[in-house]
C-alpha cells in the first residue's frame, strides 16, 4: 500500500473526486482502511448476525459513499457520513422485511425474522467473555440507545457527530449515550462486578 | 446526592463531561464510597473494553473484495495476498509469469531427460550380478563409454568414473574398471564387492598411470551421487579434482541427481537514494526461490517476492503536487509501493570454488500487479554441511512501470540479501 493513509479525511475525499483513476483508488482504499471496521461493526451491531443483510448494507454503504463523492456531494466528516448512509440503509432493511412479514406466511417467516431482528453472537467480540456480555446487553437495548452506545463507546464518534447522524442536539446526544451506558451498566454490573472481582 | 446520583454520573464523569463541582464531589465520594468505587471499575472496564473491541470489526477479505469490484477499484486492496491472486484481474500479474517460469524449468528438463536417457541406451551393457570384475582395460580411441542398467546390477553395484592424470593419487583407485572413454577422459567401471578392495584390479588399474579414478565407494558428497531409473552411475568428491577436469561430463548423463533442487528463503534489505532504507510491511524484502539444477554451473527457478520501490506518485487532475509524509523519502512526489512479484530466476554458479565457499550470480525478470521487475545481484555461498547451505549477497532491481502520466518510468534500488538454502 501507498502512503495516503497519511492523509487527513479532507485530502482523501478530495482525492477521490478530482483526481485520476489510480489515485483515486487509492485515495478511496485508505479511507475504507481507516473506517471500514467501524462501519462493520455499526451494521453488525444494527443488524445483527444476519451475514447476509448486515453484508448488502455495508457495501452498499461504501458504494453510496463512492457515488455521492464523486456526485460531488458535501460530506463534513467522513465517519458521521457513512454511519448515517448504514443507519438509512439499515431502516430500509428493516422497512422492507416489515413488508415482507406482511406478505409471507407468518410461520415461514417467523424464523427469518427472528435470525434477522435478534441479533446474535458477532465474530468479532468473541474474543473474551466480558465482551460478550456487552453485546449481548447492547443488543437488549432501544435502538436510539443502541444507536448511542455503539457510535460513541466502540467507533468513538464524538457527540457532536453523533447529534449530527442522529439529527439531535448535542444536549440529546448527550444524554442519549449517557443513558444507553447507565443502561448496559446496569443490566452488567452484577456479572462485571464477579468478573472484576476474580 | 445519593449513591445512586453518582452511579448515573460515572460515564460522565469517566468521559470528562462532569462539571468542576462534580468532579471534585465525585473525586470525594469516590475516596469514600466503596460501593461507587467498585461501580466505577464496572463502568471503566465496560467502556474500555467497548473500545477495544472496535479493531476486531474488520470485514472480511471477500466483503472488501465485493466493495471494491462494485466502486470499480482494481489493485491496491487490503486481501491477503493468496486470496487476492485467485481473482481473474490478478491472474495475468502472478499466474502468467508462475507459468511461463514452470514452463520455461520443464522445457530444460525435458530437454536434458532427452539427451540423458539417449546416451547410456546406446551403449548399453548388461553385466550379470555374478560376473567377475573385469580387468582394466588399455585406454584406447575404441574404447567406449558403458553404462549398465540398475536393474542388472546387485543392489550395492556402483559404477564410478575415472579420468586420465599425469600424477594420479593412486589410493583412491580402489575399484574395478571395465570400459574407458578416452575422449571423455573417463572410465568407467563396476563395484561388485562395494566394501572390498579388489587388490588384483587396483594393481591392474595401477599400471595405467595416466589414469586417475575419480569415484571410489564412498558417495558420501551428495553433488555427483547420480542415479536414475535406468542407471546408476556415480562419482564421488570433486574436491581434489584438477582444475581442468569437468565434472559435467559425469553428471550430465542423467537425469535426476541427489541436488537436482533447491529451495531458498531470502530476506533483503534495501536502500533507496537516499540510502535510508524502506519502510517494512509484513512479508516484505521476503523472497522464495525453488530452482532445479540444469547442470553444475546453472539453476532455473521460480522467484517469488514481497517487496518495496519507491515510485513517483500520480498528481491529481487540478492539483500540482500533493505532499507525502513519509518517513523515509524526503521527496514529495514520491511514494512507497509494495507488490509481489513472480517470476524467472537464472543462477550461474562461478567455477571459482574454494572449499565450502561458491560465488554466484543471480538474474530475475519477474512480474508484478505494477509493471516488471528485473534484478540481478552476485553473492557468496557457504555449505557447512550437505544440501544446507547460506548466501550473503548484493543485488540491484528496478521496477519498470506505468506511471500517472502513462509513461514508462524505472524505480531502481539496491540492497543486501541473506538467505537460507536447502538442496535435496
Amino acid at each position: 500500500m501507498s502512503n495516503y493513509s497519511k492523509y487527513c479525511d479532507d485530502e482523501l475525499v478530495k482525492f477521490v473526486r478530482e483526481s485520476k483513476k489510480s489515485v483515486k483508488d487509492m485515495a478511496f482504499c485508505a479511507l475504507y482502511d481507516r473506517y471500514s471496521a467501524k462501519v462493520n461493526a455499526f451494521c453488525l451491531y444494527k443488524l445483527g448476525r444476519s451475514s447476509i443483510a448486515t453484508e448488502e448494507v455495508f457495501q452498499q454503504t461504501w458504494v453510496r459513499f463512492y457515488n455521492s463523492l464523486i456526485a460531488g456531494k458535501e460530506v463534513q466528516t467522513v465517519l458521521p457520513f457513512l454511519i448515517s448512509i448504514a443507519g438509512n440503509l439499515a431502516i430500509d432493511h428493516y422497512r422492507s422485511q416489515q413488508l415482507r412479514r406482511k406478505h409471507i406466511k407468518e410461520d415461514v417467516e417467523s424464523e427469518v425474522l427472528e435470525e434477522i431482528a435478534l441479533p446474535g453472537s458477532l465474530q468479532g467480540v468473541e474474543q473474551n467473555e466480558l465482551g460478550e456480555m456487552i453485546q449481548t446487553a447492547i443488543n437488549c437495548l432501544e435502538g436510539i440507545y443502541k444507536d448511542a452506545f455503539v457510535m460513541k463507546r466502540i467507533e468513538g464518534l464524538s457527540l457532536e457527530e453523533i447529534a449530527e447522524i442522529a439529527g439531535i442536539s448535542i444536549s440529546a446526544a448527550k444524554q442519549r449515550v449517557s443513558r444507553a451506558t447507565n443502561m448496559v451498566r446496569t443490566i452488567l454490573a452484577p456479572y462485571v462486578k464477579d468478573y472484576i472481582e476474580v | 446526592m445519593e449513591t445512586t446520583d453518582y452511579k448515573e454520573k460515572l460515564p460522565d464523569f469517566i468521559d470528562g463531561l462532569l462539571s468542576r463541582e462534580e468532579e471534585k464531589a465525585m473525586y470525594a465520594e469516590l475516596a469514600v464510597n466503596d460501593e461507587l468505587l467498585t461501580e466505577y471499575k464496572v463502568v471503566k472496564s465496560i467502556l474500555d473494553t467497548a473500545a477495544s473491541s472496535s479493531g476486531t470489526f474488520a470485514p472480511s477479505a471477500a466483503l472488501t473484495n465485493s466493495v471494491f469490484a462494485a466502486v470499480g477499484i482494481e489493485g491496491a486492496t487490503p486481501t491477503p495476498f493468496f486470496r487476492k491472486i485467485i481473482q481473474p484481474k490478478y491472474a495475468l500479474h502472478y499466474f502468467v509469469p508462475l507459468a511461463a517460469s514452470f514452463a520455461l524449468i520443464f522445457a530444460v528438463l525435458w530437454n536434458n531427460k532427452g539427451e540423458k536417457v539417449s546416451e547410456p541406451s546406446e551403449n548399453k551393457t548388461q553385466i550379470a550380478s555374478t560376473e567377475t570384475v573385469p580387468a582394466a582395460p588399455a585406454i584406447s580411441e575404441e574404447s567406449k563409454l558403458t553404462t549398465y542398467n540398475k536393474e542388472s546390477l546387485p543392489p550395492r553395484e556402483k559404477i564410478f568414473t575415472q579420468m586420465k592424470e599425469e600424477n594420479p593419487p593412486q589410493e583412491n583407485a580402489d575399484l574395478a574398471v571395465n570400459s574407458v572413454e578416452p575422449d571423455l577422459n573417463m572410465v568407467s567401471s563396476s563395484d561388485f564387492a562395494a566394501d572390498e578392495y579388489v587388490d588384483e584390479d587396483f594393481d591392474e588399474f595401477a599400471e595405467y598411470e595416466s589414469d586417475y579414478l575419480l569415484a571410489s565407494h564412498n558417495f558420501e558428497n551428495n553433488f555427483y551421487t547420480v542415479r536414475s531409473p535406468q542407471l546408476t552411475m556415480a562419482n564421488s568428491n570433486f574436491g581434489f579434482l584438477p582444475g581442468h577436469f569437468d565434472p559435467d561430463e559425469v553428471t550430465c548423463q542423467h537425469f535426476f541427481n541427489n541436488d537436482n533442487f533447491v529451495v531458498e528463503l531470502k530476506n533483503a534489505i534495501y536502500f533507496d537514494a537516499e540510502n535510508k532504507s524502506a519502510p517494512s510491511a509484513k512479508f516484505n524484502n521476503l523472497c522464495v526461490d525453488v530452482m532445479y539444477k540444469v547442470n553444475k554451473h546453472l539453476f532455473v527457478g521460480v522467484d517469488l517476492r514481497d517487496e518495496s520501490f519507491t515510485v513517483e506518485s500520480v498528481p491529481p487532475e487540478g492539483i500540482e503536487t500533493f505532499p507525502i509524509k513519509s518517513n523515509f523519502n524526503s521527496d514529495e512526489n514520491m511514494v512507497d509501493l509494495n507488490v509481489t512479484s513472480v517470476g524467472v530466476i537464472v543462477r550461474y554458479i562461478i567455477p571459482l570454488r574454494y572449499k565450502s565457499l561458491q560465488p554466484v550470480a543471480d538474474l530475475v525478470a519477474a512480474k508484478c500487479s505494477k509493471g516488471v521487475v528485473c534484478r540481478g545481484g552476485v553473492a557468496l555461498s557457504y555449505a557447512p554441511s550437505n544440501g544446507i547451505s547460506f548466501t550473503l549477497g548484493i543485488e540491484y532491481s528496478n521496477l519498470i512501470y506505468k506511471d500517472g502520466y502513462d509513461y514508462a518510468s524505472t524505480a531502481p534500488k539496491y540492497g543486501i540479501n541473506y538467505g537460507i538454502a536447502y538442496n535435496f
